[in-house]
């Protein structure tokens, strides 16, 4: 991940984004163009640098990765906690600025985030709507589903819908498991 | 006071107290799966996901029980009823068609309406468990149930795509599951993209 640095104004709002120079190449300054006139805020955080720039540098902090990520994905620091299934205070310090975190924190926190933006943008689908699309073939294929005729009496008994409905001779001894048949083909 | 937090969006699922308390005296991890696993993630009861039954993957055998103070009037092998609910103990280990998980792998905690949890086999998983109903039987209402699962816990924080992609592939359903994947993410499955799967299979 690139290393990006800012340089705040008095209440904490990032004002200008440091890279390495070794990052900022010649070709991409030549692309950069200024999307906007400097303004004030700008321009005086700019001074407030060259008057004293050890006092605004320590105002800088790298952005940490993790809350980078997060805050651009929209995701709480409790349900990013939640999903890495760590408590919202550790969280809170692994996302702390300058904080050294393992390489593999980082890729398991972006592995999540990712996961949850992926999972957020899936279609929501009514369920009611699929199934009547489906019209009787669902009833009709519950009556053939296969059980342990032991299984079957007992829910009889009990009085379940479904086992009530199901044909005699749809029968699977022991409750095996249903498996794919082994490449020998039996 | 804040109630806890569930993973995925579990709806507490009914489990006579008194197995519960067996399972904690026998210190049995007894995962919740089959029919009522499924109705834990739709929350729905009705229908096509009515089940009479509640099946546990457990070490246990029905003869433990008697031992842990459950009336056992008479044993049918794997089958117990419970406060006139019909328990079974399927045959182990926890598995979903040729592939075994590893211990803790496929399961999650939920809430039981009398207020304490039980292990559950997480809603990938469930959704797999269903679609060998699809290879195996070619049953029409066992790729609602998976779709349903789906549909109900696909956009929670805990969802793992990749997990289920991995798992259905060794499970001999990665065709199957490709299938539905594709008719998730179209956002409108169809009774065409059913008769589909009902040929699909193994593999």
């Amino acid at each position: 991940m690139r290393s990006v640095g800012y340089i705040t104004d008095e209440e904490g709002r990032p004002i200008f984004a440091l890279v390495p120079v070794a990052q900022f190449t010649p070709a991409t300054r030549r692309r950069l163009k200024p999307v906007a006139p400097i303004t004030n805020a700008e321009s005086g955080a700019l001074d407030r640098l060259l008057v004293n720039p050890a006092m605004c540098l320590e105002t800088a902090f790298l952005v940490n990765p993790i809350r980078a990520a997060r805050e651009a994905a929209g995701i709480t620091q409790s349900d990013l906690a939640f999903a890495l299934r760590i408590s919202q205070p550790m969280l809170s310090r692994q996302e702390q600025p300058l904080r050294r975190v393992r390489p593999g924190t980082v890729t398991r926190a972006l592995e999540a985030i990712r996961r949850i933006q992926e999972n957020r943008s899936r279609p929501t689908i009514s369920l009611e709507g699929v199934l009547s699309g489906y019209g009787n073939r669902l009833a009709e294929s519950a009556a053939r589903k296969s059980r342990d005729p032991i299984e079957r009496r007992l829910l009889r008994e009990a009085g379940d819908p479904v086992a009530l409905k199901e044909r005699e001779d749809s029968v699977r001894q022991g409750g095996e498991r249903r498996r794919p048949p082994k490449r020998n083909g039996t | 006071m804040t109630s806890r937090r569930w993973h995925y969006a579990p709806t507490p699922i009914g489990v006579p107290s008194a197995l519960l308390d067996a399972f904690e005296q026998l210190k049995a991890e007894a995962v919740l799966v089959g029919g009522s696993a499924v109705q834990v993630w739709v929350g729905q009861r009705e229908g096509i996901f009515a089940t009479g039954d509640l099946d546990f993957i457990t070490h246990l055998s029905v003869r433990d029980l008697a031992k842990a103070g459950i009336h056992v009037e008479e044993t049918w092998g794997r089958h117990v009823v419970v406060d006139a609910i019909p328990i079974e103990f399927p045959t182990g280990p926890l598995a979903v068609g040729s592939y075994v998980f590893v211990k803790g792998e496929a399961s999650t905690l939920v809430p039981a309406i009398e207020g304490r949890s039980i292990l559950c086999l997480r809603p990938e998983a469930s959704v797999l468990d269903r679609l060998t109903w699809v290879a195996g039987d070619q049953l029409e209402v066992g790729y609602a149930q998976a779709l349903g699962v789906a549909v109900s816990q696909y956009r929670q924080v805990d969802w793992d795509g990749d997990w289920i992609d991995a798992i259905a592939l060794k499970a001999g359903l990665g065709k199957l599951w490709r299938h539905l994947k594709g008719e998730l993410a179209s956002g409108v499955p169809t009774e065409k993209g059913l008769s589909r799967a009902l040929k699909i299979g193994w593999g």
